[in-house]
């Protein structure tokens, strides 16, 4: 692809040229565009001086292919038209990256951003530069500077304690005290919005406050994945692979999105190995447990469970309404015990939908200049409670209860009393009876035409077990928290 | 023979900015919030879920949000035009402001789930601001991705209220004195009560009527819009 454009004259001393010939192209642009389409393709590109010519950054190759397909024309057309008023001339050249060099710094430097033109002339010239660096890689040189990406605000003080991820904090503690001895790899699984990332940054920042020369590097699996496929791309592996083993501690987020991607896969392995034996600290989530990652081959599989491997589970109410106050006080707001325990009470989901109600109470608080009240709260949640409402249906619960037993709805109605769907289907009607407004007649009519007095022994049944019998507590936690996200 | 006045041949563009969205007081709170997102020297918050129906003005709000950012790069991606490609969201995490329009039209799609994600998680590491907007609320869209789900849950979301029929007419209003043009009160009355009533219907009728009175050099007249509408 050549986007180059070579329209030569005279160059003018006009203040500002080539930048104030971009900023008048730009709002030719507006008017001939529709807004939409102005503000996906023309707005996002970032305009540089470079040598009297105009580079025009666009963020990736489809957008760049994009203009330059449909829009170079255009713009060649009107920058001529203007130099031909001005007497200036410059080139064009479309680049795919960022002229913000603060950004491409942050990634090493085997995958920061692409700075080559996309002329087949520049093509070349980034050729010859890949020689240049494979060659001067025999050389040792060395390792690019690390960037840790690890965020300060998540610590060990901030992280809120409950019984669900007691055991999850103890072992990250003991992980950041004592990094490559005492778990390694350590792995912490969970669904999402738990908790996972933030014990990982904690872990983070503690080995590097305890030690501050310590490489500490936190990344998510994409990120992992998109730099070794620059790598791949810049012939560049042999300074990816160093700098990725040079680390005291490599973090890697959801590592469930390694999943088909072999190549990567491959490379990680190899990498997971070397730490390994460099007894280097290796940290890793995922939303599973190791073993049920799909797509993950069977050796990677195996090595991520050799270390400690914890689960973070939902955090129960006392926990949730701990999170709250703890999430009000880093942001200066005084939230009322009630109003903390009420929003508990209606979020059961995860830590995020919790720090989302909290946000929209907050922010409503600050927009009228009312107290937060439990009123107040609930006024503010309005929304968010109507839709939950609308989600909890007999129907969406039977189908959620079948779901999750893998049953079908219709054995729920059938007259089975098998065990494997007479539990899943008292579960259901207690489940009906807590969440829902209906009457007990109206939930036995919608379970295949039973009798309300049916209906009444599942949920005295169901209520009697759940002190008892642990499982069957932890399938009633499950299916609370999945029906009212 | 009557003839027509030639109407030029650019296109009027409603350059769509926060002045000319008409706000209702129910949706004064969506405003704040959104102009607070995009002005903010410092990024306190990573972004905002806005949600409402069709017409309720979502778009021209994330629209709004990209023409107040002002010499810094920002993207917009209306997610129900399929030409668009997960691909593109690569390296707009650079971008000062990043507009996720109809986020809902993509659900189920693994491929735009997840780079919506990764945007996601590449957004927290800079000084970007996110808006993401939808037909309907977080927990009604079938995302098959949770881990994306959970993200946007915990923007701050807010809804944006369908106008009443008195609001939509002040709508309309504050559109034609934006265009410069006058339109009489019984004239919105009669498009309310005759014309399709969501406000996107609304205001393309009002985009039809503007062209049309130029052309015939006619008063905007209730007898001139049923001749226009064949009503």
């Amino acid at each position: 692809m050549n986007t180059a454009i070579e329209s030569k004259a005279p160059k003018s001393s006009l203040e500002d040229f080539p930048l104030n010939t971009w900023e008048r192209c730009r709002e030719f642009l507006k008017g001939e565009l529709d807004v939409s389409d102005f503000n996906t393709w023309i707005n996002p590109l970032q305009a540089e001086e470079e040598g009297g010519n105009l580079i025009l950054w666009a963020p990736n190759r489809f957008v760049c292919d994009w203009v330059h397909d449909r829009y170079m024309n255009q713009i060649k057309s009107f920058v001529k038209h203007l130099m031909n008023t001005d007497g200036a001339s410059c080139d064009i050249i479309l680049r795919i990256g960022s002229k913000d060099e603060a950004v491409a710094a942050k990634a090493p430097k085997f995958a920061a951003a692409a700075k080559q033109p996309i002329t087949p002339s520049e093509n070349i010239r980034s050729a010859s530069i890949k020689t240049s660096n494979v060659s001067a890689l025999h050389k040792e040189e060395p390792i690019p500077e690390h960037h840790s990406n690890l965020n300060p605000s998540f610590t060990f003080d901030n992280y809120v304690e409950g019984k669900s991820n007691q055991l999850g904090r103890a072992a990250a503690l003991q992980v950041a005290e004592n990094p490559g001895s005492s778990y390694n790899p350590f792995f912490m699984y969970g669904g999402a919005g738990l908790g996972k990332t933030h014990l990982m940054h904690a872990i983070g920042n503690k080995i590097v406050e305890n030690d501050p020369n310590a490489k500490v590097i936190y990344l998510h699996s994409e990120r992992f994945v998109a730099d070794m496929v620059k790598a791949l791309q810049r012939n560049a592996i042999t300074e990816f692979k160093r700098y990725y083993r040079s680390v005291n501690a490599l973090l890697i987020d959801d590592i469930q999105f390694f999943a088909k991607k072999d190549r990567s896969q491959e490379e990680f392995f190899h990498t997971f190995n070397a730490l390994l034996d460099g007894q280097q600290q290796i940290i890793i989530t995922s939303d599973r447990y190791p073993k049920e990652i799909e797509g993950v081959e069977e050796r990677l599989k195996s090595r991520l469970g050799w270390g400690l491997t914890v689960a973070i589970d939902p955090p129960d109410l006392e926990t949730r309404v701990a999170i709250l106050m703890s999430k009000a006080e880093v942001s200066n707001v005084d939230l009322p015990h009630d109003v903390a325990f009420f929003i508990a009470k209606q979020v059961q989901s995860n830590v995020r939908d919790l720090e989302g109600a909290l946000k929209r109470v907050v922010a409503n608080s600050h927009f009228t200049g009312r107290p937060i009240t439990a009123e107040f709260a609930r006024e503010s949640l309005q929304d968010l409670l109507t839709a939950q409402a609308r989600m909890i249906t007999i129907d969406n619960i039977q189908k959620t209860v079948a779901e999750y037993y893998k049953i079908k709805v219709s054995d729920l109605l059938s007259k089975r009393r098998t065990r494997v769907i007479a539990r899943p289907r008292q579960m259901a009607m207690a489940l009906a009876k807590e969440l829902t407004n209906n009457s007990l007649p109206e939930i036995g009519d919608a379970f295949g035409g039973r009798d309300h007095t049916t209906v009444l022994h599942a949920c005295r049944k169901i209520s009697s077990e759940l002190t008892k019998d642990l499982d069957l507590k932890e399938d009633w936690d499950n299916l609370l928290r999945i029906l009212s996200c | 023979m009557k003839t027509k006045q030639l109407t030029l041949g650019i296109r009027w563009q409603d350059a769509a900015s926060f002045d000319n969205f008409y706000v209702a007081s129910e949706n004064a709170f969506a405003l704040s919030c959104l102009q607070d997102l995009t002005n903010s020297p410092s990024k306190n918050q990573i972004g905002l879920f806005i949600y409402g129906s069709d017409g309720s003005g979502c778009s021209h709000l994330l629209q709004a949000s990209c023409q107040a950012v002002i010499d810094r790069p920002v993207a917009y991606f209306p997610l129900k035009n399929k030409k668009l490609h997960p691909e593109m969201l690569q390296g707009v995490e650079s971008m000062h402001l990043v507009c996720i329009d109809d986020i809902d039209s993509i659900a189920g799609d693994t491929a735009w789930e997840e780079a919506i994600f990764h945007l996601y998680n590449r957004i927290l590491l800079e000084d970007t601001r996110l808006v993401v907007a939808s037909h309907k609320p977080v927990t009604e869209i079938q995302f098959t991705l949770n881990d994306l789900r959970s993200r946007i849950q915990g923007l701050l979301k807010v809804e944006i209220q369908t106008l009443s029929d008195d609001q939509k007419m002040e709508a309309l209003n504050l559109r034609c004195n934006c265009r410069g043009f006058e339109l009489p009160l019984e004239v919105a009355r009669f498009m309310i009560s005759h014309y399709q009533r969501d406000m996107g219907s609304l205001m393309d009728a009002l985009d039809k009527l503007d062209q049309e009175t130029l052309s015939e050099k006619r008063r905007l007249t209730i007898p001139f819009v049923k001749e226009v509408f064949g009503l």
